[in-house]
């Protein structure tokens, strides 16, 4: 485990030495369960796969003794959570929720299907097979609103992002970088590998309800479905 | 009273502080790109500093007063004008019914900011940050930015003229954009050593502080791209991590992008460090063209500096 300070109030909390999954599981215990008389010190905490950010009040510089005393008790609660996960195996933060996601598998959207095809040496329909026999798991939400961090892609896929990211990715793209699935949930600039499209973000309108598609912890399952169910279930601006 | 928008020029946003307690839901903070200038412009109308001001992006923009009111102007010179008289920022001025506030190009710096007697705009989720990503924030609470024909309400009050002290205007802010420009001294930027710095080889450290680095066109809310010469990035690949707002990434070019107040919440490329609070004000009022100069500082010395800035905001 390390910590750091990233800037003037914001701490870095880190794991390391197990696998992704278990570094996950660690980190989102600790922001779900660190000392309460902590949280009105912060104004934000941040999880990501195997780190936390710990963002602290601006009015904590005014008292610089008394945020190295709370940021220490913060860090040792963390170490002694840390050191009993690894002695003790505990497994921590499953969600029983499990989210659907239907794709449009096809070379119109998934534009890089021929790429990863060829780079790993299977056939396009294998790296569509592949796709959704990952078992995903919802390990960070960020980037974008309604973005989430998909752990699970598996390694006969697994390819790197691309070297320069497209200028535009359209709603509802469905991509895969390395060991990282997602959906983009908004038209952004963006570059993973593009798989196919799904409907499902399309009648998702405010900011809200992109929010709180995916719960951290939660499973994700992708499911093929044809272009006819995709043109009935997608609006109308993103049917073909 | 009421302050319509006539023309909104370049970007005119409603900003505060930010909107904080969501990040872990991917919502990013938004707030002012100059936080020292927006501060200055409440608390030269004595207003709250979490008070919503009006960020203007270079100018060419102009409203106008429904009543007679005070208003307090703040951060980059952008050639302002009260009923076409030139005006100074760091002050506050009393404008009549129907006068116009106009501005024309940037002088000093990019971001300016305008106060009004306890401005109102409603919050979404604790803020009235404008962020057009998230579509949060602003008058019209779905991230837009200002167009004209909007009308942004406050308070209508009348106080004595306030001016920011001649020694509390940044110096960054007294040099004009082309004396910036032709004469190249690089704006020093500190810089907190952290994230995967270590992971960087000596030289790369040694390059990112000892080289100048100039703001690349490509600036915005969410980052600043910069060019110079290339700062080779460690060859890990790394997992997506928090972002702390004015980090440094490094990309696969070499090249550093710094992250604003719209930056994204999580991110993996590799990170150098984070510029220090003051010196992302500094950094957002550069222009294109600029030069910039990395120095370090360490934890605590940036925490004095930061906590000496918020002082002066304090009670």
């Amino acid at each position: 485990m390390k910590t750091f300070w990233a800037n003037e109030t914001s701490l870095c909390v880190s794991v390391s030495g197990q696998t992704q999954l278990e570094e996950n599981e660690l980190i989102q215990w600790i922001i779900s369960h660190y000392p309460s008389d902590i949280a009105p010190s912060l104004n934000d905490v941040i999880p990501a796969y195997s780190s936390a950010l710990f963002i602290f009040k601006d009015t904590a510089v005014l008292n610089q003794q008394a945020l190295k005393r709370t940021s220490q008790k913060l860090t040792h609660w963390i170490e002694s959570t840390a050191q009993h996960h690894s002695t003790a195996q505990v497994s921590f933060g499953h969600v029983d929720k499990i989210i659907e996601i239907p794709v449009y598998y096809s070379s119109d959207f998934g534009l890089d299907l021929p790429h990863i095809a060829h780079e790993k040496g299977i056939s396009i329909s294998e790296v569509i097979t592949a796709h959704q026999r990952g078992s995903y798991r919802v390990y960070a939400l960020g980037f974008a609103p309604g973005f989430a961090y998909l752990g699970g892609t598996p390694n006969e896929i697994s390819v790197q992002r691309q070297l320069t990211p497209r200028a535009n990715v359209t709603k509802g793209s469905v991509a895969i970088a390395n060991n990282q699935a997602a959906v983009y949930p908004s038209d952004t600039p963006g570059g993973w590998n593009l798989v196919g499209r799904t409907p499902l973000f399309d009648h998702l309108q405010s900011t809200e309800e992109l929010i709180n598609i995916y719960p951290i912890g939660g499973s994700v399952k992708f499911t093929s479905i044809t272009l006819e169910e995709y043109n009935q279930q997608s609006a109308p601006e993103y049917q073909i | 009273m009421s302050l319509n928008v006539i023309k909104a020029g370049i970007s005119c946003s409603v900003q505060d502080l930010g909107r904080f307690g969501n990040q872990h839901k991917g919502i990013t903070t938004g707030g002012a790109m100059d936080e020292y200038a927006h501060r200055w412009a409440n608390k030269l109308l004595g207003n709250n500093p979490s008070t919503p001001t009006i960020e203007l992006l270079y100018g060419l923009a102009s409203f106008q007063f429904t009543a007679t009111t005070s208003f307090a102007l703040t951060g980059a010179d952008l050639n302002a004008q009260l009923n076409g008289t030139p005006i100074k920022p760091w002050r506050s001025y009393k404008a009549s019914k129907g006068d116009t506030l106009s501005f024309g190009a940037a002088r000093c710096g990019l971001y300016a900011y305008i106060a009004m007697p306890s401005l109102h705009c409603p919050t979404q989720l604790n803020s009235a940050a404008t962020v057009t990503r998230d579509r949060l924030g602003g008058l019209n609470t779905n991230g837009t930015v200002l167009q004209a024909g909007d009308t942004i309400q406050a308070a209508q009050a009348v106080s004595r003229g306030t001016q920011t002290p001649t020694s509390l205007i940044p110096a960054y802010l007294q040099q004009t954009n082309s004396e910036r420009l032709s004469k190249q001294q690089p704006q020093t930027i500190e810089f907190i050593p952290g994230y995967q710095n270590a992971d960087f080889s000596e030289q790369a450290r040694s390059t990112f502080t000892s080289k100048n680095y100039e703001v690349a066109n490509e600036i915005s809310r969410m980052g600043y791209m910069l060019n110079g010469e290339a700062i080779t990035p460690p060859a890990i690949e790394y997992p997506s991590e928090p972002i702390a707002l004015g980090s440094i990434q490094i990309t696969n070019s070499g090249q550093p992008i710094v992250l604003m107040r719209d930056k994204q919440t999580v991110g993996g490329y590799p990170k150098i460090g984070c510029i220090s609070r003051l010196s992302l004000g500094k950094l957002a009022q550069c222009p294109p063209g600029a030069q910039v100069r990395f120095s370090e500082i360490s934890t605590d010395e940036a925490r004095t500096k930061l906590g000496a800035m918020l002082s002066i905001f304090e009670g």
